[in-house]
Order: C-alpha cells, then structure tokens, then sequence
C-alpha cells in the first residue's frame, strides 16, 4: 500500500490548541433551488409550507437549548436566542409572506429573496462588527430553506457520531459549535468563517481548538483521515507521516507538563526559598481581562490602565460611566487592592482624537503626556478621581499617577483629589476618603530624586519601559536605534536600585509594573536588588512566579550589585547566566 | 415619551445586544421605536435594530408610545447603559 503524501493547509486560527485525530466530514451545502413562480391557487398551500418550516427550525434549536447545562444555557444560551429571535422577526417573515402572496415566488425562493436585499443593506453598513452578523441571518435562511423541503423534523444539522474526532465543514452555525461540543467534537475546522463571528466566540469559550478559512478543506480532507488540528499556528496537516505525529505529540506531553507544573506553583504562597514574602500583582488594561485572573491567586492589581475608556469615541466618559467599570473590578478583587492610573496618553500610546494635547508635538515622549495632561485638562482628571473614589467605597482602591516628574505635579494633583473629595462629599454620594496616592517612577529625574519625592506619597511603582527609554534617550519604536534599548544598562539599574532604596528609607512601598517584571530573564536580579513586589501581565505570572519560589533572595544581593556595577557588556553577559543559572537556587 | 441615549459598549448595538432588546420590549405592550439619525427602527425587531448600523459612541433616540412606555423607556436605558451586561 501506498503511504499517503502529508499536506498542509494553512487557515485562521480562532481557538488554540493540538489536537491529533481521524475526522468527519459535514457540507450544509449551499441554499439550493429553482426560481419557482406558484400558481395563484397555490398561495395558501405555500404559506403553509412556510409555517410548516419556521415550526421545524424553531423546534430544532429549541431542542439543543432544551440539551444544554444551565450553566451553559447561562453563557452561550443568547446565540441561539439570537436566532429564535431572527426567525420569529415580525419584518422579516412578512416580507417573506409578501414575496409569496404578491410575487408569487416559490417559498424558498421568498425567503432567499428577502435574504439577498437584507444582504444588500448589511454591504452599506460601515461597521465591521456588525456587518458579519449577516453570517447569523445566512445560517438561518439556510435553515429554513432545508425545512421547506423537509417534512419532519430532521434528527440533527450535523453528524452526532463525532465523538473523539475532529469535524470538517463548510461552514459552522453557532448551534453546529454548540451541538459539536454535546457530542464531544474534539476539533472544529470550517472553509468560511472569521475571527470574531458567533460561531468562533463560542468555540474559543467552550475551548474546543478551531481553524476556519481553510479553502477546499472539504475536497482535500476525506472521512476518516487522520489530521492534526494546530490551532496555535493556525495549520491543518493531513494524513501526517509518524515523525510529525511524533513532533506534535511531544509538544501536546510539553505543554500539558508545564501547565500541571505551572498551575502547581500558582497554588503555592509567592514566598522565596529563604522565607522572603514577595507580592505578585496583575497589569490589566480592560475589565474583561478579570476572567483571565480569576482563581490566580494574586496580591491585587498593581496597574489598572484606564485609557481603554477614553479611546474610539467622541466625547470623554461620564464620571458614572467610570464608577460602573471600576466598581465591578474593585469588587471582582474582594478587599484586594486595585491601583488606577489615572489617564496616560501621549507618546507611544494612540492619542484619541477627543483629548486635545494642544499643537502637534515634535516629540510627543516629551510632550502633554500623562500627569501633565491631566493638570491641564482638570475637568477630565477631576471626573475620573471622583469616579475612583467612589469606586473606593467598594474595596482597597489606589490612585497612581503616571509621568510625574517634580514635587509641583504632585502637590498639584493631591489638591484636585481634595477638591473631588469635597465635591462628592457636597453630593452626598458614598466614596473612600482614605484613598492612597503614589506615582510612577519613569522619568529619570524622579528616580534620582526619589528619595524626596518619597516624603509625599504613599507608594512609588516604576514603570521601566520609559524609564529605559529616557534615560538612554532610545525612541523603542525607531528601528534604527532600538538595539541600544536595554534594560540591564548600568545607568538604568542604578536608578531603579535608588527607587527601592528611597522606599525603604521612608517606609513606602515600592513596587515594578513595567516589561522588566513579567520577564523571567530579570526576575533573580531584581530580587537580589530588594524589589518585594511585581506587577506584571497575567501571561506572564506562572513563570515569573516558578522563579520566585525556586530563588534565596539573600543570596543573590551580591550578584545583583555586581550587575549593577559592571559595565562592559560581555562581563555583564556572564554575570547574567550566573544569577539565573541553577547553581545558585538554594 | 422620547428619550435620548448613546451606545457605550464596545461592539455597538450587535447581534446579541440587538437580542436583549428584543427580549426585552416583546415584554411591553407599547409601540417603541429606536431613531439613529434618518433611520428608524421597530424596537421588537431585530433585523431592523441590525440595520440601524449602530456601533459604540451612536446617539440614538427612543420613542415609546403606550401605557407602559415610560417604564419600557426604563429599562431599555439601563439594558444599554449597563453595556448589555457584557464586559466591555
């Protein structure tokens, strides 16, 4: 027997994962009938099959929302309720009704009809989101096209013999994920379909590995091949050869190993193996980001970015708005702290074109940015420190501002957060008065002066990213010059080893929110330099954790200031492996 | 009875926003009627709220008529103000 030549087909990968396994093939087929005119005495008989057909599809969704756990019902119940609502859509099935009675079109072409110019309207529609949504509307169509012809109800859309295998359509509805995942469909992959339609949101929440764009998947793939699904890459290998099945099984035993590894350690407390305590804290950017923390075991939120409110729209958020946001992560955190920066735009970040930063800037990293828009936009900053306040009532909330570079930045801040004090306290609305107040550390000037600007806040949080970029005069994003970005510069360590010096001479903490704390590489050395805190993004938690745990902070304060100190870069090479090598972890 | 709203969830007035709505007017007995500029909308029908086209940051206006409208108007305003319950 010939062996099978490999192939590879490349697609979209909407929810990761490897799965190695035979497949199945389902083509729903295209809405396919003959422009049919009725007779005039027909009319009735026609509108019949029509009910006929909207009963059916009803009751065939009805029944996979009848199989569903409540707590799925919960979750993913609204995208077939989405569909229920389509079909009973008063519009759309009079249309329908009148393309019958008046036009005297066969049924399903009545309904094709009124697809095609509800199709046209959707083509017009400027926003991108919504215009896919035709996709749901064109699973419904085709559904009731098939029950015209049908008489019963038909046992199921897709195949339920699908267990342990992987499916192969052309296109999947949202009830084909929902149906795949009850017969324990382990991998789904479709010719057509997109990165944000239903049918790819409910796949990656229910975490069922999915490729779709694969073109021709349904000629090149037959029942019963074996394939394996990369939904990390995106890629599709058919009748793969026994050193690839090989290579992907060992990745899948890799992965599984770190993860039970890694999961092992998120349980334990982050002490060091000398019994130091060290804070592990999250860097989030959305409120919906809570779902990835959840279970994590975290010391709180250590930067909460609030720019996502201010971007993509036209005016600035009311302060209501904010409080509805903040309330809901304050509460998520459960007495945990969160600390809000208040607004940062300007450099690198995207400025909204409802925040005016004054003329054009040459250099916007040294423009309006951060604390210094704030104290010229007062009404935007006053908004948003009322709203932190108040979210404040619900938990440990801490306001951080960011770019600070004097002592006059600061004083002027904290008497606007007194002025939003007294203003909330006229209104009589509920909201924390003993909210804590610190700043981030990322202009050079603030770090060498620490020290004093420590006498007037209650924590400091250094943000290495513009620090590293200030003090060596780097644009990270000019290609040209961005090699000569590096963190472990001398000048920058320095700076940093002054923060935290600063902060324990006046008993404010101090912590890292920057790139430095989430990368693994930095960990030992940042420890050895006394940093007792980390903030980082939740990706990045189990291996900077795995680190913490397995590392005797006292012994690497030598080495650390040895890294400090050195500067010739090879020298410096080798002291790095050193502190991160294994030799040193007990 | 008019009232006047803006979309502040980050997908707009989606499929399953539109779903919620529809949810929720088919509970009231009064004609309601959702305005994005010239368009105008059945506020129970969900292919017609589709095609309002309204994504985040669309000032609409909603005109309820009826004896239940003014609590119809109610709670359409806290469905859209609470983001449809979704996260973002």
């Amino acid at each position: 027997m010939n062996s099978l030549t490999p192939i590879i087909i490349r697609g979209l990968t909407v929810s990761k994962g490897i799965v190695i396994a035979k497949c199945q093939r389902y083509e729903h087929g295209q809405n396919d009938y003959q422009k049919k005119f009725i007779k005039k005495n027909e009319v009735q008989k026609e509108i019949k099959k029509f009910n006929k057909s909207i009963k059916i599809t009803l009751s065939e969704i009805n029944a996979i929302k009848d199989t569903l756990t409540p707590s799925l019902k919960n979750n993913v119940g609204i995208f077939l309720d989405t569909h229920i609502h389509l079909i009973n859509d008063k519009s759309f099935l009079s249309n329908i009704r009148n393309n019958i009675e008046e036009k005297f079109y066969a049924t399903d072409w009545a309904i094709d009809d009124e697809f095609q110019s509800i199709k046209s309207s959707f083509s017009e529609m400027k926003d991108n989101y919504i215009k896919q949504r035709i996709d749901d509307i064109n699973h419904v169509v085709k559904l009731l096209i098939k029950n015209v012809k049908q008489t019963k109800k038909s046992k199921n859309n897709i195949l339920t013999n699908i267990k342990n295998m992987i499916l192969i359509t052309d296109d999947l509805s949202p009830a084909d994920v929902l149906i795949a995942y009850q017969s324990k469909c382990c991998g789904l992959v479709s010719e057509f379909g997109g990165r944000s339609s239903h049918s790819s949101i409910l796949s990656r929440s229910l975490e069922i590995p999915s490729i779709v764009g694969l073109k021709n998947a349904l000629n090149i793939i037959k029942d019963q091949d074996l394939i394996i699904l990369d939904g990390n890459n995106g890629i599709v290998i058919v009748n793969p050869d026994v050193s690839c099945v090989d290579y992907y099984n060992q990745i899948k035993k890799e992965d599984k190993n770190r993860k039970t590894l890694l999961s092992r350690v998120m349980e334990k407390k982050c002490v060091t193996t000398d019994q130091q305590r060290i804070e592990i804290m999250a860097n989030l950017e959305l409120p919906q980001e809570m779902k990835i923390i959840k279970g994590k075991n975290l010391d709180g939120i250590g930067l909460f970015r609030t720019e996502y409110l201010y971007t993509d729209r036209s005016d600035i958020p009311t302060e209501a708005e904010q409080v509805a946001d903040y309330k809901k992560i304050v509460r998520g955190l459960k007495g945990k702290p969160v600390i809000f920066r208040t607004l940062d735009v300007g450099s690198d970040k995207e400025i909204p074109e409802n925040i005016q930063t004054g003329s054009i800037a040459r250099n916007p990293a040294l423009g309006l940015r951060g604390i210094r828009y704030s104290l010229n936009n007062q009404e935007v900053f006053l908004n948003q420190v009322k709203a932190i306040l108040r979210a404040g009532y619900y938990g440990d909330v801490k306001i951080m501002l960011p770019m600070i570079t004097t002592l006059s930045e600061i004083q002027k801040a904290k008497d606007l957060i007194e002025i939003a004090k007294s203003k909330l306290r006229k209104r009589k609305i509920l909201f924390s008065d003993n909210v804590e107040v610190g700043i981030m550390i990322e202009v050079p000037a603030s770090a060498v002066l620490s020290s004093r600007l420590a006498e007037f806040v209650d924590f400091l949080s250094i943000g290495t990213n513009d620090l590293v970029q200030y003090t060596l005069a780097i644009d990270r994003v000019d290609d040209e010059v961005n090699y000569l970005y590096d963190p472990f510069n001398s000048a920058v360590l320095t700076l940093i080893k002054n923060v935290i010096e600063s902060g324990e001479r006046h008993g404010v903490d101090v912590s890292l929110c920057g790139e430095m704390a989430g990368d693994k590489q930095f960990t030992r050395l940042l420890l050895g330099m006394g940093l007792k805190s980390f903030s980082m993004h939740p990706s990045a938690i189990p291996e900077v954790k795995k680190v913490i745990v397995e590392s005797n902070k006292k012994n690497l304060s030598k080495l650390a200031t040895q890294i400090i100190k050195c500067v010739d870069n090879k020298e410096k090479q080798k002291l790095i492996e050193k502190i991160n090598s294994e030799s040193i972890k007990h | 009875m008019e009232k006047r709203i803006t979309i502040i969830n980050k997908l707009g007035l989606h499929a399953r926003a539109a779903a919620k709505i529809v949810t929720l007017t088919n509970n009231y007995k009064c004609n309601i009627q959702i305005r994005n500029g010239g368009k105008i909308a059945d506020a129970k029908s969900i292919m017609k709220l589709l095609m309002l086209s309204a994504p985040k940051g669309t000032k609409l206006t909603i005109i309820a008529n009826g004896d239940d409208e003014s609590s119809a108007i109610k709670s359409l305003i806290s469905l859209i103000k609470n983001k449809f319950d979704e996260n973002e």
